[in-house]
């Protein structure tokens, strides 16, 4: 049976995610380019800490989409049909179209759009973060329940606990933003899951159609943007200022 | 045909940092080394230019059965050294994989930083684009049909290498005996991957050596530069501003 060029690319895509996500750990911890200030801490630098996110999503997508800890490969997928109850694979409804309209447009485009971004607009620059602190919820929560070990898990726990620990510390408190800007980023990152299983269940559900489904996440990743940038520019900025 | 997972996945790894990897080279100037000159004649930037090129060539030569193409290198090179198809071709498929990650992951990356001490060896790997582009484009023209790698080849590596040629020594302030010593070592190592092959073929070695010297030809370029580079005067090597030297 022939593969439609979605079936085909779930399964390279994270692969190629992969390769650009070796480059930015070279550049990251080999050079300070990815720095706004080369001379200080990368560990304490917005920008630095926003292509950083890039990098390990990228990663977490090779274990999630690529291989997971026990070889099987592309299962997160899988995995999601067997949550809903829903038949597995190739009987499975929910089209590969969806998993590639939530991981490209976000990882790909959104990420490193607000890392550049991230120079002058703090809070865009730290945004990726709250899908970082949400995802890392629904990859711990099953393994906390004694249902093992999922694909992502892996790079959930050994990639984002440390690293959203991290950025709480380092970006958020006294000198730094403001606690009700993390609060935004948190909330940025569970609307985007909202969106992203809201429209998946109308799908499933028989409610919307796959072009529909697959146009949501389009737009959800675009409104992951928008979010943090009408954050910034709230109440003439209180959000970004540092805090006292 | 049952393959490791490996196998196939690798060019997709490699054109994912190749999209990264050109972006940063023509965005940015990282991988410049002279910023008072156009990067295109920058002798490091160039050397760098050479590392995504040939990821996205070798997406093209291993990708395409992979996507539901029917064009395999493998095949190809299987039946030019007169062996069978696969699943009876006995080179074994993870020759492919060793040879081009040490190449072009490992020697071409460490040729190019090392272009800042040492033209000869940075651009070492252009030597082998030139062949495997010229290879690519003569096998295409004498069958006159598309063979895996033949559009990077005819739009990227001879285009491209040749300009390399020109900015460096021709318009450019470094000698041709040292550009083109630097272009030998790289055809050269193109020759000793045939070589190779041969040796694999009249059983002069097995799967065992054929994965080591597969590995070992990834730093060819950089071992023959480096011999090389001892028959010339150590300044005759550095990168100078083009400006300077043409003035």
């Amino acid at each position: 049976m022939d593969k439609s060029w979605t079936e085909v690319a779930i399964v390279f895509f994270p692969w190629i995610g992969g390769g650009a996500a070796i480059v930015f750990l070279f550049l990251l911890f080999g050079t300070r380019f990815l720095q706004s200030e080369p001379g200080s801490s990368r560990w304490h630098d917005r920008v630095w800490l926003a292509w950083l996110a890039t990098a390990l999503y990228l990663l977490h997508n090779v274990e999630e989409y690529g291989i997971d800890v026990f070889g099987r490969m592309t299962q997160f997928p899988a995995e999601i049909c067997s949550v809903l109850k829903l038949p597995a694979y190739p009987d499975c409804p929910i089209p590969a179209a969806y998993f590639l309209a939530v991981n490209i447009p976000l990882i790909w485009v959104v990420a490193p759009i607000a890392a550049l971004l991230s120079r002058r607009h703090p809070l865009v620059g730290l945004t990726f973060y709250g899908v970082i602190f949400v995802n890392l919820f629904f990859h711990i929560m099953p393994l906390l329940a004694g249902t093992g070990f999922g694909p992502g898990t892996l790079t959930a726990i050994v990639l984002f606990i440390p690293v959203s620990a991290w950025i709480i510390h380092a970006c958020f408190g006294a000198d730094r933003l403001s606690y009700k800007a993390l609060a935004l980023v948190f909330f940025n990152g569970v609307l985007f899951h909202i969106i992203l299983t809201g429209p998946l269940m109308l799908f499933i559900n028989g409610k919307i159609g796959s072009a529909a489904l697959v146009a949501s996440q389009l737009a959800n990743a675009a409104l992951f943007l928008l979010i943090p940038w009408l954050g910034e520019k709230w109440r003439g900025g209180v959000l970004v200022r540092p805090v006292t | 045909m049952q393959t490791h997972w490996f196998y196939t996945v690798w060019p997709f790894i490699g054109i994912g940092g190749a999209i990264v990897m050109v972006a940063i080279l023509l965005m940015t100037d990282t991988f410049r080394d002279n910023t008072t000159v156009s990067r295109w004649r920058d002798p490091v930037w160039l050397a760098w230019l050479a590392v995504p090129l040939y990821w996205i060539h070798q997406f093209e030569e291993y990708s395409l059965p992979v996507l539901g193409f029917d064009y395999s290198i493998q095949e190809m090179i299987c039946k030019k050294l007169g062996f069978p198809p696969y699943p009876d071709c006995p080179i074994p498929l993870s020759f492919y994989p060793v040879v081009n990650i040490a190449l072009m992951w490992f020697g071409a990356p460490l040729a190019a930083y090392l272009c800042r001490r040492n033209v000869l060896t940075g651009l070492s790997f252009w030597g082998l684009l030139l062949a495997n582009g010229l290879l690519h484009t003569a096998g295409g023209v004498a069958a006159g049909a598309y063979n895996t790698g033949l559009w990077s080849s005819v739009f990227l590596f001879v285009p491209l290498s040749l300009w390399v040629l020109y900015a460096c020594t021709i318009r450019g302030p470094y000698s041709g005996k040292v550009v083109g010593t630097a272009f030998g070592a790289g055809a050269v190592t193109h020759v000793l991957l045939f070589v190779v092959y041969g040796l694999y073929k009249s059983e002069v070695i097995g799967n065992a050596g054929l994965l080591f010297l597969a590995a070992l030809t990834g730093f060819a370029p950089i071992i023959l530069a480096a011999i090389a580079s001892r028959f010339f005067k150590p300044e005759t090597l550095r990168p100078v501003p083009v400006h300077q030297a043409t003035a």
